[in-house]
């Protein structure tokens, strides 16, 4: 599964989580916290739902994400 | 004008006295609610099991005959011990808008603190967590719940006049409920499975009481770092499940257990009964209920109070919360109830002023603050 798919797929989690959360310029660099406005309830849940989605396992006691893209990279390392 | 004096409360005349002195001092107040009377002679007379580990003494302000002032001197022990410090707490506070009254009465519970090895004086403060607490300084303008403190503004200005500065202070807020559920609702069975716990929906008065008394040991454990918390005894954990078990609605309760059915998180919501607690000026027997028993019922009462919400340190962060929160949010449609005004919040507790995030239209409702002084 390639960076640019994990990308894809956060996005929509996030959409469906907060729907009125505006994505249309996130990138990789793109800060939960600071700019997408990620409390840890949601956090939580995107990572609930990123297990689901992505059939995969965050370790436990893993360090939060501070970006979109280090999400991805902790999907990826996860799966491997 | 005649000179105030200071007198302990001595009796059940004098107890009725301390009692009542609000009802007299708010009559003109369409915002304050006064306390449950039975709650109150509960509270301050000689059966109260906080006195297993608190001291108190009550006192009156009088000038001449009449009654201008009450305060409740308090040192808590077990705070004390695990807090580090000599505190007198000073509770139950009310007196007319004359600063030598306010003084006179807080000089007596620093003579009556200090007298017992007091260094600092804190308030208002209870006897415990459960009792209310801190003095309303924003949102005069608004009706109280019944299960805290309202007062004058000028009790604050009097309060810092004598040195007195901020400890800490609590916020309330009202939270929007609409006819759906947030999209993020959704996502309750994935807290389930990953984490082992799911809702226990108690349907008897037994099974209520057993969760109730669970509840109590989970506040313990989840309050333990809160400012100035001390932990609740069994003989305070027993009179509160007889007390407030058999009144709560469960549609309104909600109880998260673990997957060996140990209750790990807890939220208590009721009907806001402000405004019939006041007509019943505090007495529901022998006709007050008449006022409180329509508010009780949801379907002609569309705010609810958030009184307690507790989790388990280590099922903290955990979504407990989202659980609870749709099991509540999905009977709040089915009653009616269209807002949730919380109970006062520690400022700085983030985890529960962040309870609601985004996904619920909220506004802040008055604030509290508990004063500290050096004696």
């Amino acid at each position: 599964m390639t960076r640019e798919e994990v990308f894809d797929g956060l996005k929509e989690i996030i959409a469906a989580i907060r729907p009125n959360t505006d994505l249309t310029n996130v990138g990789f660099q793109t800060e939960l916290v600071r700019e997408l406005g990620i409390d840890s309830l949601t956090m939580l849940l995107l990572s609930l739902a990123a297990e689901e989605k992505f059939q995969m396992r965050f370790p436990d006691g893993a360090p939060v994400p501070a970006t979109v893209g280090e999400v991805c990279d902790a999907v990826i390392k996860a799966k491997a | 004008m005649q000179e105030v004096t200071i007198v302990p409360v001595q009796g059940k005349q004098m107890l009725r006295q301390f009692i009542n002195f609000p009802l007299d001092l708010y009559k003109k107040c369409e915002n304050w609610v006064p306390a449950l009377e039975d709650d109150e002679y509960k509270s301050l007379g000689p059966d109260n099991p906080s006195l297993e580990f608190c001291e108190r003494e009550l006192y009156l302000a009088f000038r001449g005959k009449k009654v201008v002032g009450r305060v409740a001197a308090i040192i808590n022990h077990n705070a004390n011990k695990k807090w580090g410090e000599e505190v007198v707490r000073f509770g139950w506070i009310d007196f007319i808008e004359d600063f030598d009254v306010a003084k006179a009465l807080i000089d007596k519970v620093i003579e009556w603190g200090k007298a017992r090895g007091a260094q600092k004086i804190k308030g208002p403060l209870g006897f415990t967590d459960m009792d209310r607490e801190g003095l309303l300084v924003e949102g005069f303008e608004k009706e109280s719940p019944f299960t805290v403190i309202y007062n004058y503004p000028y009790y604050g200005e009097y309060l810092e006049r004598m040195g007195f500065v901020k400890d800490t202070d609590w916020t309330q807020r009202i939270v929007e409920f609409s006819d759906q559920l947030p999209p993020m609702m959704k996502y309750a069975d994935l807290v389930e499975k990953r984490y082992g716990v799911h809702l226990y929906r108690a349907s008897t008065l037994k099974q209520m009481a057993r969760r109730g008394r669970e509840m109590f040991h989970v506040l313990n454990d989840a309050f333990a770092g809160l400012y100035e918390y001390s932990k609740l005894s069994e003989d305070q954990i027993d009179g509160y499940v007889k007390q407030y078990v058999p009144v709560l609605n469960k549609d309104m309760v909600a109880f998260v257990v673990n997957d060996k059915d140990e209750l790990v998180a807890f939220t208590v919501t009721m009907p806001h009964i402000s405004s019939g607690v006041r007509k019943a000026k505090g007495r529901i027997f022998p006709f007050g209920w008449i006022h409180i028993l329509p508010q009780l019922n949801p379907k002609r009462n569309h705010i609810a109070e958030g009184l307690l919400i507790g989790v388990l340190p280590e099922y903290q962060a955990k979504g407990a919360a989202l659980l609870m929160f749709k099991y509540l949010h999905e009977n709040y449609i089915r009653l009616g109830i269209k807002q949730l005004l919380l109970n006062p919040q520690l400022e700085d507790n983030h985890k529960v002023q962040t309870l609601f995030g985004d996904d619920y239209k909220q506004q802040p409702y008055q604030r509290r603050r508990s004063y500290v002084k050096e004696i």
